[in-house]
């Protein structure tokens, strides 16, 4: 696990075989050196304001990458057909959003998109993306407030080959753990103090 | 300008000339996109209310900008900020305006600062999930910021004086909280707690679902005349509000219609009992995902009662594009077939200025609003 973490972007945390392991591991942050590691692999201006707290999404490794067979003729599909089955995938991020499900429809959802390369913080599109280009294993974790990421660009493979990929990518979100609370607890004693003074 | 009747002035008016003196303005402003709505009240000679909030395509509050629009620097003369309730369409920018106005009082529903609810708050922002937050990082940003500050809000509560200014001479401009009360309050946190409050729930993005969640309706009152902001506030919600013998007595000119003009918001009692007839009414159209209000069932409706309807646009931009600064993204997404909406757009604007103690609403319209008889659901 930590030694996949430890590479940088694009390297085996975005492999199938890490993308697997990666399923089964319990939601954790990862320190800061290693986001200082990952993030260099970004455009500059991608870096949200939460990289600096340990959040780079990317880098800590939550996103789980598609790795299960996608409908024919999907996005999906396409890029994985068109790469070499021996590549070590090395993505160079041409544009990144960060979205969440606003609304389900019957063959559709929508979702509100953060614009990571302009360094926005705030929702500035909606999007309606067809049930058809996500992969069947993560249709199921489509739900409303459901965080994906989205990445366009490029990869390249071990004998140099570079293809344009498009990927989406549903995270498992960590669980609300008691120092989550504790922690919520701490700020809310602290704010309403200052307001009885 | 100083019409003697409501006529829409369209852009003959420019946007820029600033109020009079002794004149009284209420502005709204609403997203072309449908997702934001904000307004701008002059309640003192250099002072300004603003509720709600959402940003421009600078990503920049559009109440700032409009107020430089017109010649009145912000950060000066911003002295109260209201956020009715905490959905995404109606609540950001709002840390930005009280971080730019030191002065400025901010007033929530009471039930926000509930220690249960703050908790969940510094809960889900103190371990960032998400670069978009939340759904609960503005009010986070906002309480933080207060918190240094050491200025707690005014609470909003059923009819509860939350402000108080004299305009100019014997004008004083009162603003009234009617809601929530405290069994919508229960019914919120409840709705929150199913979703979200244990713990090992997974952690997940807030959106809205429900409109009426604690939703900070205002009277105000300006003397000679009175103004009623519906915020999105729904039926049962102005059922309570109706059956309370506390509320402020009048019947207000102006209505700023509740939940973007949804049935689920309308309670005829409201037209009857707590404004006059016919009174002016504007609204702010919302749109998500298949979603769209208002609907042409909701315009027919709203102008069966009143014919002095505006809205901030005169239809929603729904036109879905591809086109990205790089080529090559463009081109992906081209061959993809995914298209999309921009959710940051320029502002429609609802104008309404009248003198103090006499005369009629001068309404003027700007950018993509107009006639709420001309908007196309
Ligand atoms: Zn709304």
């Amino acid at each position: 696990m930590n030694s996949a973490l430890s590479n940088t972007f694009g390297q085996t945390s975005f492999s199938d075989e890490s993308a697997t392991s990666l399923l089964g591991s319990p939601a954790y942050l990862a320190n800061e050196s290693e986001n200082k590691a990952l993030a260099l692999a970004r455009p500059k201006k991608a870096r949200s304001k939460f990289i600096s707290q340990n959040t780079d999404l990317l880098s800590t490794g939550r996103y789980r990458w598609e790795h299960n067979p996608a409908p024919t003729g999907s996005i999906m599909w396409l890029f994985k057909n068109l790469l070499p089955s021996t590549s070590t995938p090395r993505p160079e991020v041409l544009q990144e959003w960060e979205g969440y499900v606003v609304e389900l429809g019957e063959k559709e959802f929508f979702a509100h998109l953060t614009d990571l390369t302009a360094g926005d913080s705030h929702p500035t599109k909606e999007v309606e993306i067809p049930f058809t280009e996500i992969s069947s294993y993560d249709r199921s974790r489509i739900v409303v407030g459901s965080i994906f990421c989205w990445v366009i660009g490029y990869e390249q493979s071990a004998e140099g080959t570079k293809t344009r990929i498009s990927r989406i990518a549903f995270r498992d979100l960590p669980r609300m753990a008691r120092s989550d609370f504790q922690k919520g607890k701490e700020w809310a004693d602290q704010v309403l103090k200052s307001w009885e003074t | 300008m100083g019409g003697s009747s409501p006529e829409i002035m369209g852009n003959v008016s420019r946007i820029e000339s600033p109020p009079t003196a002794r004149e009284f303005e209420v502005t709204l402003l609403g997203s072309r996109s449908g997702y934001g709505e904000s307004i701008v009240l002059r309640v003192g000679e250099k002072s300004w209310a603003v509720v709600d909030s959402f940003l421009d395509t600078n990503r920049v509050p559009v109440a700032m900008r409009y107020l430089e629009t017109i010649g009145v620097d912000p950060a000066g003369s911003i002295s109260f900020v209201v956020a009715t309730h905490w959905h995404d369409d109606h609540i950001r920018g709002l840390a930005n305006i009280l971080e730019s106005s030191p002065e400025a009082q901010f007033c929530c529903a009471a039930a926000l600062t509930k220690k249960e609810f703050m908790t969940l708050v510094g809960a889900l922002e103190g371990n960032p999930f998400s670069t978009a937050g939340s759904g609960l990082s503005e009010l986070h940003k906002v309480f933080s910021l207060l918190g240094e500050r050491g200025k707690s809000p005014s609470l909003a509560l059923p009819n509860r004086l939350v402000f108080r200014q004299n305009f100019c001479n014997q004008n004083f401009c009162k603003i009234w909280s009617l809601s929530p009360s405290d069994a919508e309050f229960k019914r919120f946190l409840q709705v929150i707690g199913r979703e979200i409050r244990r713990e090992d729930a997974p952690k997940k993005r807030l959106v809205s679902s429900d409109p009426n969640e604690i939703a900070v309706a205002l009277w105000v009152d300006i003397g000679e005349f009175a103004l009623l902001l519906g915020a999105d506030l729904e039926k049962r919600g102005w059922t309570e509000i109706l059956q309370s013998k506390e509320r402020p007595s009048g019947l207000a000119s102006i209505i700023k219609i509740p939940h973007h003009g949804s049935k689920n918001a309308d309670e005829p009692g409201v037209w009857h009992c707590m404004l006059q007839p016919k009174p002016i009414a504007v609204l702010a159209p919302w749109c998500r995902g298949r979603g769209v209000l208002p609907t042409s069932e909701d315009v027919k409706r709203i102008l069966g009662r009143t014919p002095s309807a505006y809205a901030t646009a005169s239809h929603i931009v729904r036109k879905r594009q591809i086109h990205q600064e790089n080529k090559i993204v463009t081109q992906t997404l081209r061959e993809s077939g995914i298209a999309f909406r921009d959710l940051a757009s320029l502002p429609g604007v609802v104008r309404l200025r009248r003198e103090l103690d006499q005369g009629e609403w001068n309404i003027e319209t700007f950018g993509n609003a107009g006639r709420l008889v001309d908007y196309a659901a």
